[in-house]
């Protein structure tokens, strides 16, 4: 049985994809970080870092296993079905490579320039000038891995194509457009057009309270 | 530096340390507590001025973690 403890913020919606493309059935638990739900110590026990998504994997006949970071989710789910992830060699480094870029690069500063830009109640020129624009230097090495090959990793859809997806989905928070970035538009089209992205989109979309 | 703004920077500093370490200042205990009546008596030395000694005021009640919907990015 899987659980997956999330809201419809950028990485969260990586999990409910992965688990849709590999059709894996699963319990989605709204965590409203709006609210502060992420700080509730009945959620802090599972994730002590206090951000969502959480993925309890429960067996039939051991221990529930608790893990967070949605990059590690995904290696996790791709390992558990042998999905999305190639087995070994050149090919599976070069996901490692775009997970590992994505979650120490394109992230942080996509949530830092969307921070800055939205919620510091003192603007901050020179926070908002570093992350903006390390937001679209980064969506430009994305753009120029893609200028050669259909998805970020090669040949073939992964779970790092899901790993960029969550936050170039909600590329609205940092005001971030492909108008520079066309093989990123292309990209990105080819992926959203997945009906199982769809899918995934739709459930956290849902968790959102409509009042 | 005189010895007054000396000590004016240091209480800064020493308030700014409390105030990481207590998670419960709220946005208006924040601007009543000593880093921000400190900060509002250094405007006020450096620049004469009441009102930049209570814009310095307001801007710590506004910048407090209440109001920065830090929420929105605990996700990783």
């Amino acid at each position: 049985m899987l659980d997956v403890y999330a809201f419809a913020t950028p990485n969260s919606a990586k999990v409910p994809i992965a688990l849709e493309e590999m059709g894996l059935p699963y319990t989605l638990h709204s965590v409203n970080v709006r609210k502060g739900e992420q700080k509730r110590p009945d959620f802090l026990r599972m994730n002590p870092n206090g951000k969502v998504p959480v993925l309890v994997d429960t067996p039939e006949s051991s221990d529930p296993f608790v893990l967070s970071e949605s990059a590690a989710i995904l290696v996790y789910l791709a390992e558990k079905t042998g999905r999305l992830l190639p087995a070994s060699g050149e090919e599976r480094a070069r996901v490692f490579e775009q997970l590992f870029f994505h979650a120490s690069g394109l992230s942080p500063a996509f949530g830092q320039s969307g921070f800055f830009q939205r919620f510091a109640a003192v603007p901050q020129p020179l926070a908002i000038e570093r992350f903006a624009a390390e937001a679209a230097r980064t969506l430009g090495v994305l753009d120029g891995a893609l200028a050669d090959r259909p998805f970020v990793a090669g040949e073939d859809f992964t779970i790092a194509d899901i790993a960029h997806f969550g936050w170039l989905w909600r590329r609205g928070f940092p005001n971030i457009t492909f108008s520079d970035t066309p093989h990123v538009a292309r990209w990105y089209e080819t992926v959203e057009a997945r009906p199982a992205v769809q899918r995934g989109i739709a459930r956290v979309e849902a968790l959102v309270p409509q009042d | 530096m005189s010895s007054g703004m000396e000590d004016i920077v240091s209480f800064v500093r020493t308030g700014r340390a409390r105030e990481k370490e207590n998670s419960m200042f709220g946005p208006f205990m924040t601007a009543a507590s000593e880093p921000a009546i400190a900060h509002g008596m250094l405007a006020f030395q450096l620049t004469g001025s009441p009102l930049h000694a209570l814009m310095a005021l307001l801007g710590h009640a506004l910048s407090s973690p209440q109001v920065s919907h830090g929420g929105e990015n605990d996700d990783a």
